[in-house]
């Protein structure tokens, strides 16, 4: 012990001692991996202090006045796959030596962003988890996630089974996750995808230096002008998937003599009938970025951008509709309307961002990094709402032919879903010749007494939910590297963010006006005061762009700070953080419903918690290629407020129990990294306890929306991550990626219904028997074998094949509670037929992507100007066309108890798309 | 600077220029609502096919077409899955499986229902169209399903006159099933007047015994789920109109809505309304020119002209025509009232004024109890021009008319507010109150002939129409 002492002591002494500021050089060269030719204009940065250089002709750089220290040093390049090294500096010039890079596969973030389908449950929350955090990771240098996050994630695959809300994804410092449910909304700045590429990732435990990050990782993009090189790019890409069309132009300044930079991008996204039928998509994207580069210290960035989208959704259905279409792509949301395909689900967006940043590199081995953000717009989901008129959905399960009990009829209804499109579809010339006939008298309209309204009633109206929030956001962060050692970073952070949730009328489909009623309180309650949405306006008339329905606000507050120390020995790095969070919400009615005219309106009670997060780790490197690491983590999560309010639509009522839910994860790796071989296999543990989650649907047999909170959820994912990478022969290269993890409910969970309709608890504190069932996840088993080829004329091509397996369908919970099955026998056929879970059958893809990149200079000598490259990529998913791959699916969350017939309300499935193909074409200079 | 954010702008100028080429379209075409008939043709009566039933369901194998009008429907909640309809020969009930079917088919609308494939059964002795037998009944056939409906349904005009047989409780037989009939003077049984019309709470239905003043019974029965199960049932006498039902050998009755039940008047039994009876001509003739008081002891009777449901009327009023004339009633107090067209009514004059509003004779404050329905009577209307309206307007002020070959115009296109009237011979204001039901109707081009009512506001001589039946 005494001697190790001495060791330690003697480290830190030669530090320090060696700790006088002097500054060395780094020189260093890039070569392309695959033609070995030098590669020029590639970015080199130092990162924490941000010294930059630009490698020449022949691929070489120098950085100067660099202080003795340890640092990761970024090769980054157009279409060029981001490196990192470490460097040491502790002598007056330093040789990094050669690096090789290689060209980015293509552009494997617009490939991801767009090809998992917009999708809607029937009602809403009632569907699967369906974010998917496939975006995040991509284009990353490592060999597991790049499969993993673009090939898996076409397949619903998520990460270590985590839902997106554990990443934390940033931009300039400043936090996109929404307050109220920690998910990304990536359409906020889909079709920028030229000005989003720089992104520092730190996956899983990994430390990085801007964050503490979730639990499943943290990236931060670089969307300032400052960090985009001096281009002209427009491009077109051609597809089927989620659009048809996409155009985009971007010009980057540079970093100009007067200091200033400026990047603008632009794109159009298009597409009259995407992959799924009666889905179109309108796209708009801006971006604006200037950064002034004040002194030799100060970085003031601005950057600006907003995607207005309107877009059509789809909706899952059950297979027997699917199988009356003959299409596992059926969409029952849209329907003809004089000839012209018209979907009822439409989303609509437009959330501005405004970032001002500023970067402080305070002396060469410190830096600090301060930004606000400022986000508001609205999004909104569009959806038919009916009063006293017949559900126009044509998936309503009362009207399939398995609900049908006799066999001739069941056999007519069979024949005209199956052989009639327009029956399988929403019938719109039906629901306007409803609203047409539909005259109608109300008295006392608005709350006036003797106002009287005559006319047309819609009964059917397309209404949009809308969501309008503002959300500010104060980031900053310090980094210093101590005695070139301990790297120390540490932050603050505050957001404040208010959403006002309410209902519209988009179109009153041929009516005059709607009437602000609550028809399911009508039939409860013969008064007409209960019926009232608004009892301070009652009888309210509704028109186009009125607000109905409900109107209330959700408010929260949320500050945190964090520390982290890493300690860089040679064998050995340690890193231990640490941080805490406050997080503040509450609810505000702002209309008293006639059901519960005492705790609707106003502020409700207020939640406060408090989040700590500590997190630690260990590498140790066997040598330059070898690691291996340790990692470990523990948190807490306060609720998310869309979880805590029972009925927010309705009133101030919450879960009995407001816990922290508890996050513990471990993690152990193993990495090698050589120019031709690369390797990693990751296993992970994580445990989420007391977890609480809300889920909303329409009961039939309450005739009311009703709300479905779990409570003490517990559950488990761990598994394993593999990868390999070689380049076996001039270009010839193959990998190996497989990603296994189960994830599990470990502990009984308590189900409260509530409903939207009256106060009474319909079901309280049920225990669900959900011990050691799979969470629904996607895939829980996902492997892909690739080979490619990258050419050194430009060219590459490469092609994955695919397996996927251990995928479970999401369990509804009811059907695992006693009620459920009282009085079966266990085991007994039906009583195994609602409890046990559906699994999935595995299932196999083939996915092909090439690229060429034209440089015009060597065709056309005397164009002005610098390099000028035309790129060419294509990516063909499914090649063999497997629409039979069904990724995930859910049961709905009604259940049968009076014949207990688990297909009555049958699961729905998401199916992955057939052959789909992407073509982007780019030109550059 | 000024070459970058040239640049910059051309980029936003770029994508705008080549994207507009290809924006989505977004306002939708509004489908036309028609409501005309198809060009189809009966071939077989209701009372045809209902004379097929022999005692077991059967499916109807020809092409037999089936023409009628919807008498009823589920709006209130009192009908449920349940389209019934009438020709001029018998009513039939069609079970189908499906919650406001009114929004489609409302009362009033023609339908044609090719029975090919449908089947002919019974319940409890009321005679159904269904979509299959029913498991394990001979008789019994199933609802069908509302997605298949308009297999056998086509949808026609709307709005069709559906005119209730006027019958006594034992004048009911099975001839009349599924028919509108009214029954006039008759009264909720003396045990059931406490009572709502059902049970909302439970939403259980009930049986109302009702019956005429010579013991004849019959039963309202009313569903729980009935958006009026909460009202409290009428105590008076008068009239029912109803569909006519059978469940084994009671007579029942459904109404479609409370104004189908008209039980206003005093109960069998009790003293009619006293004092001397007067014509409306003689009473108009008590106006001295300024409000004057109708001495006591008198009573008018008469047929009512004026249509409270159709709204072309303010709540309180009512017109009443006898041989002699006509006049306008007003009830006091913002009384509402539900006296219906065509019911004949005596009027006891205690306690009244005549009083010019707007220039047009009224009788004022009348009581509700001061009204009793004494029966169903009809007023032929005088068959006039406008011209001669005009001329007589001083005589024939609150009575009907009948104009032929006029056409009706007006600014808006619709009834609402100040129409001309013109028959060749003058032209006359046909006015629309904007609370009528059928003020935002159109106006039919060309020539009509119309009923209505002589009416003036001030120096405005003027026509009232009371419903859309008066227009031909």
């Amino acid at each position: 012990m005494k001697k190790l002492h001495l060791i330690l002591l003697s480290i830190f002494l030669g530090f320090s001692l060696n700790s006088l500021a002097q500054n060395g050089q780094i020189n260093g060269k890039t070569y392309d991996v695959f033609s070995n030719k030098p590669l020029k204009d590639i970015k080199v940065m130092l990162i924490p202090i941000g010294i930059t250089a630009e490698t020449d002709e022949e691929g070489n750089f120098t950085l100067n006045d660099v202080p003795y220290g340890k640092y990761t040093i970024q090769y980054s390049g157009e279409e060029m796959i981001t490196v990192t090294r470490s460097v040491q500096v502790n002598d007056p010039i330093v040789n990094i030596g050669n690096v090789p890079m290689s060209m980015v596969t293509g552009d494997l973030q617009t490939i991801s962003d767009d090809v998992v389908p917009s999708v809607t449950g029937n009602d809403d929350g009632e569907s699967a988890s369906d974010n998917n955090i496939s975006g995040i990771l991509s284009a990353s240098r490592d060999v597991y996630l790049n499969v993993a996050s673009y090939t898996f994630g076409q397949a619903r695959f998520n990460l270590r089974g985590y839902r997106s809300d554990n990443f934390q994804v940033m931009i300039n410092g400043i936090t996109m996750n929404e307050l109220e449910n920690n998910n990304v909304y990536w359409s906020n700045w889909g079709g920028l995808n030229d000005m989003f590429r720089y992104r520092d990732n730190s996956y899983g435990l990994e430390a990085n230096n801007f964050t503490i990050g979730e639990v499943g990782g943290a990236s931060n993009t670089d969307a300032t002008a400052y960090s985009q090189r001096k281009q002209f790019r427009a491009s077109y890409a051609l597809s089927n998937r989620s659009y048809t069309h996409r155009l985009m132009a971007t010009y980057s300044t540079g970093v100009l003599k007067n200091g200033w930079a400026f990047s603008a991008s632009a794109s159009y996204r298009v597409a009259n009938k995407s992959y799924m039928p009666g889905t179109f998509y309108d796209s708009w994207a801006y971006f604006l970025a200037a950064s002034k580069k004040i002194g030799e210290k100060n970085f003031l960035h601005l950057t600006v951008f907003g995607v207005p989208t309107r877009r059509g959704k789809t909706a899952p259905a059950v297979q027997e509709m699917l199988d009356l279409a003959d299409d596992n792509y059926y969409n029952p949301v849209w329907g003809y309307q004089e000839g012209k395909i018209r979907n009822s689900r439409v989303f609509k967006s437009h959330q501005p961002t405004f970032i001002l940043s500023h970067v402080y590199n305070i002396d060469k081995t410190s830096s600090l990094n301060t930004a606000i953000g400022f986000q508001f717009g609205e999004t909104s989901n569009s959806a038919l709402n009916w009063y006293n008129a017949p559900n126009p959905n044509p998936d309503y399960y009362r009207n399939l032919p398995s609900n049908q009990a006799d066999s001739g009829l069941a056999a007519q209804m069979y024949e005209l879903y199956s052989q009639i499109e327009a029956a399988r579809q929403i019938n719109w010339a039906k629901l306007y010749e409803v609203n047409a006939l539909s005259q109608d008298t109300i008295y006392d309209a608005d709350g006036i007494v003797g106002n009287t309204v005559t006319g047309k009633r819609s009964r059917y109206v397309v209404e949009e939910r809308v969501q309008r929030s503002k959300d500010f956001t104060f980031n900053t962060y310090y980094n210093k590297i101590f005695k070139k050692v301990v790297e120390f970073s540490a932050g603050l952070n505050y957001r404040y963010s208010q959403s006002r949730n309410f209902k519209r009328i988009n179109d009153l489909l041929g009516g005059d006006y709607f009437v602000d009623l609550n028809q399911f309180a009508e039939l409860a309650f013969q008064d007409n005061v209960s019926n009232q949405n608004n009892i301070e306006t009652p009888n309210r008339i509704v028109r186009e762009g009125d607000e109905y329905g409900y109107n209330f606000l959700y408010t929260h507050h949320k500050a945190g700070a964090w520390a982290q120390a890493k300690v860089n020995f040679k064998k050995v790095e340690f890193f231990g953080a640490a941080g805490i969070n406050f997080v503040s919400y509450w609810r505000t009615g702002l209309w008293k419903t006639g059901l519960f005219p005492d705790n609707s309106k106003g502020k409700s009670e207020v939640f406060n918690f408090i989040n700590p997060t500590v997190k630690g780790g260990v590498t140790y490197k066997i040598n330059g290629r070898n690691y291996i690491f340790a990692n470990a983590s523990y948190m807490t999560r306060a609720p998310y407020i869309f979880n805590v309010f029972l009925s927010p639509n309705t009133r101030n009522q919450t879960a009995s129990n407001v816990v922290n839910e508890q996050i513990t994860s471990t993690e152990l790796g193993y990495t090698y990294n050589s120019p031709r071989v690369k390797i990693k296999a990751v296993g992970y543990f994580t445990q989420f306890l007391n977890g609480t989650e809300t889920k909303r649907y329409w009961h039939d047999q309450y005739n009311s929306n009703v709300n479905q909170t779990m409570t003490n959820i517990d559950r488990q994912y761990y598994g394993g991550e593999f990868g390999v990478e070689g380049n076996i022969y001039k270009g010839f290269g193959m990998n190996a990626v497989m990603g296994i993890g189960q994830g599990k409910y470990i502990d009984r969970p308590n189900l409260t219904l509530t409903s939207d309709n009256t106060s009474e608890i319909l079901l309280e504190n049920e225990t669900v028997y959900f011990k050691n069932f799979y969470t629904a996840t996607g895939p829980q088993w996902a492997n892909s074998l690739g080979v490619f080829y990258n050419s050194p004329k430009y060219w590459f091509v490469r092609l994955n094949a695919n397996w996927y397996d251990w995928i479970f369908v999401e369990a509804n919970p009811i059907r695992r509670t006693g009620s459920a099955v009282e009085g079966l026998e266990q085991g007994s056929e039906l009583y195994d037929l609602i409890v046990d879970q559906e699994r999935l059958p595995g299932q196999f893809t083939l996915d092909l992507f090439g690229g060429y990149s034209w440089r015009l200079n060597n065709t056309f000598k005397n164009m002005k100007g610098g390099s000028k490259y035309i790129n060419f990529t294509l990516s063909i998913s499914n090649l063999t066309n497997n629409t039979k791959f069904r990724t995930n699916g859910f049961e709905q969350l009604r259940f049968d108890f009076t014949d207990r017939n688990p297909n009555k309300f049958a699961p729905k499935y998401f199916y992955n798309y057939g052959i789909n193909a992407f073509l982007n074409i780019t030109f550059r200079m | 600077m000024k070459s970058i954010s040239k640049k910059i702008s051309s980029i936003f100028l770029l994508v705008l220029v080549l994207a507009t080429t290809g924006c989505i379209q977004d306002k939708f075409d509004q489908p036309p609502v028609n409501g005309s008939d198809p060009n189809m043709q009966a071939t077989h009566s209701i009372a045809d096919i209902k004379a097929m039933y022999a005692g077991s369901s059967f499916e109807v194998t020809d092409d037999v077409i089936l023409k009628g009008v919807i008498n009823a429907d589920d709006k209130t909640g009192n009908f449920y899955k349940v389209i019934t309809f009438q020709d001029s020969t018998a009513g039939i009930a069609m079970r189908v499986d499906g919650n406001s079917l009114y929004a489609t088919y409302p009362v009033g609308r023609r339908i044609f229902v090719k029975l090919k494939g449908l089947y002919i059964g019974e319940y409890n002795g009321m005679i159904q169209i269904g979509g299959a037998k029913t498991a394990g009944s001979n008789t019994e056939v199933e609802a069908i399903p509302s997605s298949i409906l308009e297999n056998y349904v086509v949808k026609g005009s709307l709005n069709n006159p559906v005119n209730p047989i006027v019958i006594s409780i034992d004048q009911l037989n099975n001839s009349h099933q599924n028919m509108l009939i009214r029954l006039d003077s008759v009264e909720i049984a003396a045990s059931d007047t406490a009572l709502t019309y059902a049970n909302y709470v439970t939403q259980t239905s009930s049986n109302i015994n009702v019956k005429d003043c010579n013991s004849n019974s019959a039963v309202m029965r009313n569903s729980g789920y009935a958006d009026f199960a909460s009202q409290k049932l009428p105590d008076g006498r008068g009239s029912i109109t109803a569909i006519y039902s059978v469940f084994g050998s009671t007579k029942q009755l459904l109404i479609r809505n409370t104004n189908d039940v008209q039980l206003n008047g005093p109960r069998c039994g009790t003293a009619p309304i006293q004092g001397t009876l007067i014509t409306i001509k003689e009473l108009r003739n008590l106006f001295t020119g300024s409000n004057t008081a109708v001495p006591a002891g008198k009573k008018i009777r008469g047929v009512i002209i004026s249509d409270y449901m159709a709204q072309n009327i303010v709540a309180q009023n009512l017109i009443i025509q006898d041989q002699t004339g006509g006049i306008a009633v007003r009830f006091g107090s913002n009384y509402a009232h539900s006296f219906a067209m065509n019911s004949e009514v005596e009027i006891s004059l205690d306690g009244t004024t005549l009083t010019k509003f707007q220039e047009l004779l009224q009788l004022q404050y009348i009581e509700p109890t001061a009204v009793s329905v004494i029966g169903v009577g009809s007023i032929t209307p005088r068959q006039a021009t406008i011209q001669q309206v005009s001329d007589s307007i001083n005589s024939w002020e609150s009575t009907l008319v009948e104009i032929a070959q006029a056409t009706i115009t007006n600014a808006s296109g619709t009834y609402n507010g100040n129409a001309n009237a013109n028959d060749g011979t003058a032209t006359m204001v046909l006015f629309t109150r904007a609370a009528a039901t059928f003020a935002s109707s159109p106006i039919p081009a060309g020539q009509v002939n119309f009923k209505a009512v002589v009416s003036r506001y001030n120096s405005t001589k003027q026509l009232q129409l009371r419903n859309l039946n008066d227009v031909q």
